[in-house]
């Protein structure tokens, strides 16, 4: 327990579709340790997006019981609103809001948590820095709209909001699902360092096994709401294979 | 978040939705503009129409009477102490079965240039029954109709008693004396009877009469009066000002006493006005519903084109309140600057009237807008909060979008 950022005991969620029962998550049950860099690989539908966001505290889940950092997570939409502002968040199509600038984006998450304005005017410069985006504090990129930046640089304003709040966890959807093979690494290289430097969980949901190999040190494969197998990496390398059935890893 | 980070976002909204903004705000303008320019309608016609009733007026009469309890004396000073003194310009206790009493400087300068002179400072002479003649005293005439009926002051009537009282005890030879008090007229001498007396009192920087009612020769006067415990059956309330008036009523009316007065009629001309005013605030509901209308569809098709910003604030963990509060600030600027802006236009609108009014001569002085301060205030604070109250389902609405929904939409 003591090392376990996440555990998840039958998760199962269900969603009614006019008079049918459509199970989304079916019994998924497997943790996520502090540091690990998790990958979740399915295809379409099979169910990783809705986990990743009920991981996220952004959807909730029909039965089971899902701890975070020890803590159940609670299913009040004021609590789970205050959960999501300890986790950092990134998606396939970067989620920056248009008519702020950069500044503004990545100054969000903490404008939305009261911090003071010189606080957060360091963090953010600081979340730019290290992404990369920026080379100083003086840089006027930082007033730049969303609409200016190229995909790789979109990308880079939304890991640096995802890393202004210092927080436990990324979940990343997709994150290079709009990017080219460039930018692709350029990202992935940059969620290592984040992982490894700022020691900060990455979990990340993609539907490429290259990926996976050359972050992840495990992941899960899921089909049809199931966890099907569990992968551990070494050097890049699926070291153990295990087969899962529903109900144990 | 903070008040200036929720403006700083509205801001951001405003200047990304000007269209909205401007349609938003120009509804507002005009629902709040037509509402000022009713209501200054309506106000100026009652103002106008109270002128011209009290168009000649320069005192105010407000006569206070009872038909079932006399008014006492204490009554009078308990209105006193609702500190309305200074707004009183002169009382009068009044014998209104007999007359109005009058001794006042500029009642007597108004009647004089009216060329009517009531009070006659005449000369009365106490004879006794062998006409040596006593005493000289004063009195005022105060029944036109029955010119041998006086009434004097209280200083005037010791000095009579005394005398009567000094006749009687010397009790000349035992022969009985009678006393007549005669009006010295420019011909002749008219024997007077004493039907009152007034006693001079200064009271709260005004002069009241205390008057007794008395009515008998004065060989029949009782030994006992204290003019204390005298009661009227009527006072008149005179001021310069018809609001101070408005507020002597009602103290009046509160004690449970029945007055007459001007306002009688101007509460006549209000009834009628009210009805004018009804229909003023009918247009003005109309031009409010209109204008939550205007501020509901706004806000609906302003939150349909931010779903996808307020998911991404909600997966950043901004909590239903804030979203919501986003949404209420938005309506309260609009609310806040349409209403401002409504109010200088009427007010243009009002001046531009009145300049066209001024032309035709037959309504030159008649100012049919009056310009209240205190109904505009209300006007815009009435459209700021039914601007938060329209605004509040929307702002729920838009507080309940899951951000998973938004995310899906990409």
């Amino acid at each position: 327990m003591k090392n376990k950022l996440y555990i998840l005991n039958n998760v199962n969620k269900i969603i009614h579709d006019g008079n049918k029962k459509k199970h989304i998550l079916n019994n998924i049950s497997f943790d996520i340790e502090f540091n690990d860099f998790f990958g979740i690989i399915g295809d379409s539908g099979a169910g990783k997006s809705t986990l990743l966001h009920i991981l996220g505290g952004m959807d909730t889940i029909s039965s089971g019981k899902i701890f975070c950092n020890n803590k159940e997570l609670n299913k009040t939409k004021n609590k789970m609103a205050h959960f999501r502002r300890n986790i950092g968040f990134i998606f396939q199509s970067f989620q920056l809001i248009n008519h702020l600038n950069v500044y503004s984006n990545v100054a969000a998450p903490l404008i939305i948590s009261k911090l003071d304005k010189q606080k957060i005017e360091k963090k953010v410069q600081n979340a730019l820095i290290n992404v990369n985006f920026i080379k100083d504090r003086k840089d006027r990129r930082i007033y730049q709209l969303p609409k200016t930046l190229s995909g790789g640089e979109k990308q880079r304003v939304a890991i640096a909001r995802a890393i202004v709040n210092n927080p436990k966890v990324i979940l990343a959807d997709e994150p290079t699902g709009s990017l080219d093979s460039k930018n692709t690494n350029n990202i992935l290289e940059l969620l290592k360092l984040i992982n490894k430097k700022m020691k900060i969980t990455i979990i990340i949901v993609t539907h490429d096994n290259k990926i996976l190999s050359q972050c992840c040190s495990k992941a899960i494969y899921i089909e049809d709401g199931k966890i099907i197998e569990t992968y551990e990496y070494k050097n890049g390398q699926v070291s153990n294979i295990i087969q899962n059935s529903t109900e144990e890893i | 978040m903070k008040i200036e980070d929720y403006t700083k976002w509205v801001i951001d909204e405003i200047k990304e939705s000007k269209v909205y903004t401007i349609l938003n705000l120009i509804g507002i303008l005009i629902s709040v503009s037509i509402c000022i320019m009713f209501l200054s309608l309506a106000f100026g016609i009652e103002e106008t129409t109270i002128n011209k009733l009290t168009k000649d007026m320069n005192l105010f009469t407000l006569k206070v009477t009872n038909g079932k309890k006399q008014i006492y004396y204490q009554d009078l000073n308990s209105v006193y102490n609702k500190k309305i003194d200074k707004i009183i310009y002169d009382i009068r206790p009044v014998l209104e079965k007999y007359a109005i009493l009058s001794y006042n400087s500029i009642e007597n300068y108004k009647l004089k240039k009216n060329n009517i002179l009531p009070i006659y400072l005449e000369s009365y002479k106490i004879k006794k029954n062998n006409s040596i003649e006593l005493d000289i005293i004063n009195g005022h005439l105060f029944n036109n109709q029955n010119e041998n009926s006086i009434i004097v002051s209280d200083i005037t009537f010791k000095k009579i008693t005394s005398i009567y009282k000094e006749i009687n005890r010397k009790n000349f030879n035992k022969k009985k004396f009678k006393i007549i008090i005669t009006k010295r007229d420019i011909q002749e001498e008219i024997p007077c009877n004493i039907i009152g007396i007034a006693k001079t009192t200064p009271h709260h920087g005004t002069t009241a009469y205390i008057t007794k009612k008395l009515s008998f020769y004065i060989n029949d006067i009782p030994r006992n009066i204290n003019p204390n415990e005298i009661c009227y059956t009527r006072f008149d309330f005179i001021t310069e000002n018809l609001k101070d008036l408005e507020i002597v009523r009602e103290a009046f009316n509160k004690k449970g006493y029945d007055t007459v007065s001007v306002l009688d009629k101007i509460d006549n001309v209000r009834k009628v006005l009210f009805v004018i005013n009804v229909l003023f605030w009918l247009i003005f509901s109309i031009a409010v519903i209109i204008a939550i209308f205007n501020i509901i569809i706004t806000l609906t098709s302003f939150v349909l084109k931010k779903r996808k910003e307020i998911g991404i604030l909600k997966s950043l963990g901004a909590t239903d309140f804030q979203i919501q509060n986003i949404f209420i600030l938005y309506s309260v600027y609009i609310s806040s600057i349409g209403s401002i802006l409504g109010v200088v236009i009427s007010y243009i609108f009002i001046n531009i009237i009145r300049i066209l009014l001024s032309n035709f001569d037959n309504l030159s002085d008649i100012d049919l807008f009056k310009f209240d301060l205190l109904s505009v205030i209300f006007v815009v604070l009435l459209t700021i909060l039914v601007s938060i109250v329209a605004s509040l389902p929307t702002a729920k609405k838009a507080a309940s979008i899951s951000p998973i929904e938004t995310m899906r939409e990409d």
